[in-house]
This record gives structure tokens, C-alpha cells and sequence, in this order.
């Protein structure tokens, strides 16, 4: 009748628990995957002012080139960059 | 527009349990490959069989943690009464393949079963009847149900991003070519994802497909369960390829609804967009759970297999008869399972005659015996272990692919309408 009252995986096991916690201590990042991933906060009423100016600038534009009948090129690129601000986060660049 | 950081994380919910299930697999999977390597090169030890109950706790913890997660909801909303009903399926087509084309399927529960019972046969000295086989199935299946609610989100989940993915390639390919040349491919990084996607379904097919065995009729000797291993193996990498990107664009989700504000832009729009924005920050750990889940439980389930077959190599048989389980064919291996039947030595008037006289020392003969016997032949017969977790595996890639598969034909079909 034998009885193994340690065993060499449990030494190995403590060992590397040791050195585990020793590294999450260090740096708290390094084994979760998520961390890193861009994310888009809820926006702000900043934001909205944001984008009620870019607006404006729109509807002045479109007021000038309607007289000349000429194509809506700029308004397009104007709402193109209020899109591109949402893309890049400046929309919602506040923690609430 | 922010990045993800652990001071954010940290406020989540399933955030601890998060980090621990990771922390667990890292640390036993080191733990369980330094030991083998020792093991198999400098010495030798009798091994305790450590890593098989960490192993198994880690699963429990895992199961339980996505099992909560998936009702957090609540059991009285839609999607969760769906759930149920894709889980029940899953389980009545599992019953279907096990009583009508049992011969097809290369888990044996039947036999591995009456082999448990040979073994508690031997380990007490006694002797067991016939068990009922339906009542076996009827169990497994009631523990199945529970489990395959568990693991629907996560399939849904992978089936709803391989359409996005698909619809924004086509999208962009539908574009005029004029059009397409001035701007930039931004798709590049999502084909390479796409390929990956498309690749993680043929090979569930595949292990799915290597648990029938069709194989045997044309008289080759092939053994497909080792290849389903590996395969598990190379899913497990797959997948973890694929894991960031699968997060990513679900935290991408809210980006069309912060585009209303562009058109409206009243307190009440705001406050929508806020609260769904919100909604979505708080649900991230919830779905990288999720994510993790669907291919950290097959590589446990498929090492806790492993590390049973090395723990005792001769399959819990004594090792003087020498036969191994996969060169014979089960039947062959029940008639010559090397164990003395003696019916009626463990009677109650012999211990109730011991336990009246604590100075004898009949009372330890029998102990003695036992831990001798499970010192050499195990607690529990290895091919009943095996047989089980085969089966969860099973049930595992057979709901993954065919819910999947479901729910791509149903979303695309009903998207391009």
C-alpha cells in the first residue's frame, strides 16, 4: 500500500503560481485579451454642438452654390467629414 | 472613440471571473506540460492526477459562469425562450442518432457503461445486474439540455458576424469600379477574417463528420477519434486567431447608431443613443466570454481526455493480461476483463460483526484492499470518462455547426429580401 502524500505536479503548480500573481501584479494587461480594442463612449451634448455647427456650415454652403446651381460637391464632403469625425471618435471623445 | 483599459474593465460585471478562467487554463496547461515533459525525460513519479481534477474544476467554473451569463437576461424573454427550443433540438437529434443509428456512432456508451460496472466489480469484490440503457441516455440528455442553452448565444453570436462581414464585402464589391478605385480597400483586413470564418466551419464539419464511421466498410483500419483531437487542437488556435476581431466588431455595433445624431439631434435621440452605447460598454466582458467559451470547453474536455489515457495506460486492466482497448473490439474486451467475481463476500454481518469489536482489524482488510486496487486500477474506468466527454464534445460541434450553418442561410436570406 503506498500513500504520496506530495506529488512533483503540485510543487510545479505552487512554483508557477508564484510566478503568475509576481506578473499580474507587474502588469494587470497581460492576460486578458480584450484589453486594447477601441470602443465608442456615449456621446456628449458637446458633440451635438459639434455638430450642429458643422451643420450650419452645410446649410450655408448649400445657400451659395444653389444660386449658382452648381452640384452640392462641398456639402457632400462636409457631411463625408462629420462621418469621418465619427469614425475617428472625435464624436464621443467624452467619458461620461 | 476610447481604448480598453483595465481600470475600465475592472468596474464590469464577470470581469473576475474572466480573468480567472484565463489565468486557470494558462496556469494548468503549463503546469501539465512541464510535468509530462519531466515525466517522459529525466524521472519518473507515480502520477496523482492533479491536472485531471484542476482540468475539471476549471470546466465546472467555465460551464457555470456561461451558463449564468446566457440567462442573465432572464428565462422569460425571446430570445432566451429560443434558446431553449434550439437546445431541446439539439438534444432530441442526439437522442435519434443514439437509439436508431447507434452502430454509426463511434461513442460507445453501452459498453463503456457495463465496463464501469465490471470495474466497481472489481474494486469490491461484488457482483451487479443488468442496468437499464434508456434510463442512462434519459440522464445524459437531461444534463445536455442545460449545457446546450448554455452555448447558443455563442453560436449565434459567430453566425451574426459572419453575415456582417459577408454583407460589407459584398457591399463594397457591388460598388462601381470608378468609384472603387478612389477609395481605400478597407475590407483587406476583413477578407483575411472571412477566409478564417469559412475555414472554422469546414473544420467543424469535419469533426463533426470523423464521429460516424462510415469508414469501416471499406476494411481500412483507422482509428478517426485521434485525428479529432488534433483537429479540436487546431480549431483552438483558429478560433483564438479570430477572438479580438469577433469582440471588435461587436463594440463596432454602435457606430449606426451614433450616425442618427447626425439627423436628429433632440434630447431624446441623445439620451436612445447614450443608453444603447452604454448598454453595449457593459456587455463587452459578457460577450468575450462567450467568445472564449466556444473554443476553450472542446480543448479542455479534449485534454481532460488525454490525460487520462496517459495517467494509466493499460485502460484500468491489470496489467498481467496485457490487452489493450483499441486492438479488440469491445465485446471481445468484456469476455476476457480479468476480474474474479465472488457474489456475497461483502455482507453486512461480517462488517456489523467488526464494527461490535473496534480492536480487530477485519475492519481494515477490506480498506486495505480497496486502496491497493485503486492505487493500481483507478477510482473510475478510464473508457467510461472517455465516453462521456466524447459525448459533450459531440454535442458540442453538432449544435455549433448546425445552428451556425441555421442561422446563416435564415439571416442572409432574409437580409437580402
Amino acid at each position: 500500500m503506498q500513500f504520496h502524500m506530495f506529488s512533483i505536479e503540485l510543487i510545479i503548480f505552487s512554483i508557477l503560481l508564484a510566478i503568475f500573481y509576481r506578473i499580474r501584479t507587474l502588469k494587470p494587461n497581460w492576460f486578458v485579451p480584450i484589453t486594447g480594442l477601441s470602443a465608442f463612449l456615449p456621446p456628449d451634448e458637446n458633440d451635438i454642438l459639434e455638430i450642429k455647427k458643422n451643420k450650419e456650415k452645410l446649410v450655408k454652403h448649400q445657400t451659395k452654390y444653389q444660386k449658382n446651381k452648381s452640384t452640392n460637391v462641398i456639402s457632400l464632403l462636409i457631411l463625408e467629414t462629420t462621418t469621418t469625425q465619427c469614425e475617428n471618435g472625435k464624436v464621443g471623445s467624452r467619458i461620461s | 472613440m476610447a481604448k480598453l483599459d483595465q481600470g475600465f474593465l475592472e468596474q464590469l460585471i464577470f470581469y473576475p471571473e474572466y480573468e480567472l478562467v484565463i489565468l486557470l487554463f494558462v496556469l494548468i496547461g503549463s503546469t501539465t506540460i512541464i510535468s509530462r515533459l519531466l515525466k517522459f525525460y529525466l524521472m519518473e513519479f507515480k502520477d496523482t492526477s492533479l491536472a485531471f481534477y484542476l482540468t475539471f474544476v476549471l470546466l465546472i467554473i467555465l460551464v457555470s459562469n456561461v451558463y449564468k451569463i446566457s440567462g442573465y437576461g432572464g428565462y422569460k424573454t425571446s430570445e432566451s425562450k429560443l434558446y431553449i427550443i434550439c437546445a431541446l433540438g439539439g438534444a432530441l437529434i442526439k437522442l435519434l442518432l443514439l437509439l436508431g443509428f447507434r452502430e454509426l456512432v463511434t461513442i460507445d456508451l453501452k459498453s463503456d457503461m457495463k465496463l464501469l460496472y465490471k470495474h466497481m466489480d472489481l474494486l469490491f469484490n461484488s457482483s451487479h445486474k443488468e442496468f437499464q440503457y434508456e434510463l442512462y441516455l434519459l440522464i445524459l440528455l437531461a444534463i445536455q439540455i442545460p449545457i446546450n442553452f448554455a452555448f447558443m448565444p455563442t453560436f449565434v453570436r459567430f453566425a451574426s458576424s459572419y453575415v456582417g462581414l459577408k454583407k460589407e464585402i459584398d457591399e463594397f464589391d457591388a460598388l462601381p469600379a470608378l468609384e472603387r478605385a478612389g477609395k481605400k480597400d478597407h475590407t483587406k483586413e476583413n477578407r483575411l477574417y472571412f477566409r478564417v470564418f469559412q475555414l472554422q466551419i469546414v473544420l467543424n464539419l469535419m469533426i463533426c463528420l470523423l464521429f460516424f464511421k462510415p469508414v469501416e466498410m471499406l476494411h481500412i483500419q483507422f482509428n478517426p477519434k485521434n485525428i479529432v483531437y488534433i483537429l479540436v487542437f487546431v480549431y483552438f488556435l483558429v478560433c483564438a486567431f479570430t477572438m479580438r476581431f469577433e469582440v471588435q466588431i461587436f463594440l463596432g455595433k454602435p457606430y449606426q447608431s451614433i450616425k442618427r445624431l447626425l439627423d436628429n439631434t433632440d434630447d431624446i435621440t441623445l439620451q436612445q443613443v447614450q443608453r444603447k452605447v452604454n448598454a453595449h460598454l457593459h456587455a463587452v466582458v459578457m460577450v468575450s466570454f462567450h467568445i472564449l467559451s466556444k473554443f476553450m470547453v472542446p480543448l479542455v474536455l479534449v485534454s481532460l481526455i488525454l490525460i487520462k489515457r496517459t495517467d494509466i495506460n493499460t485502460n484500468n486492466l491489470p496489467p498481467s493480461n496485457g490487452i489493450t482497448r483499441i486492438s479488440t473490439s469491445p465485446e471481445y474486451f468484456l469476455s476476457n476483463y480479468n476480474c474474479q467475481l465472488k457474489p456475497g463476500i461483502i455482507e453486512i454481518s461480517h462488517y456489523g460483526a467488526a464494527l461490535s469489536d473496534f480492536s480487530s482489524e477485519n475492519i481494515l482488510d477490506g480498506v486495505k484492499d480497496l486502496v491497493t486496487k485503486v492505487n493500481l486500477y483507478g477510482m473510475i474506468s478510464n473508457a467510461w470518462l472517455k465516453s462521456i466527454f466524447d459525448f459533450f464534445l459531440f454535442d458540442f460541434f453538432l449544435c455549433n455547426y448546425l445552428l451556425s450553418i441555421l442561422y446563416i442561410l435564415f439571416l442572409g436570406k432574409s437580409e437580402l429580401a
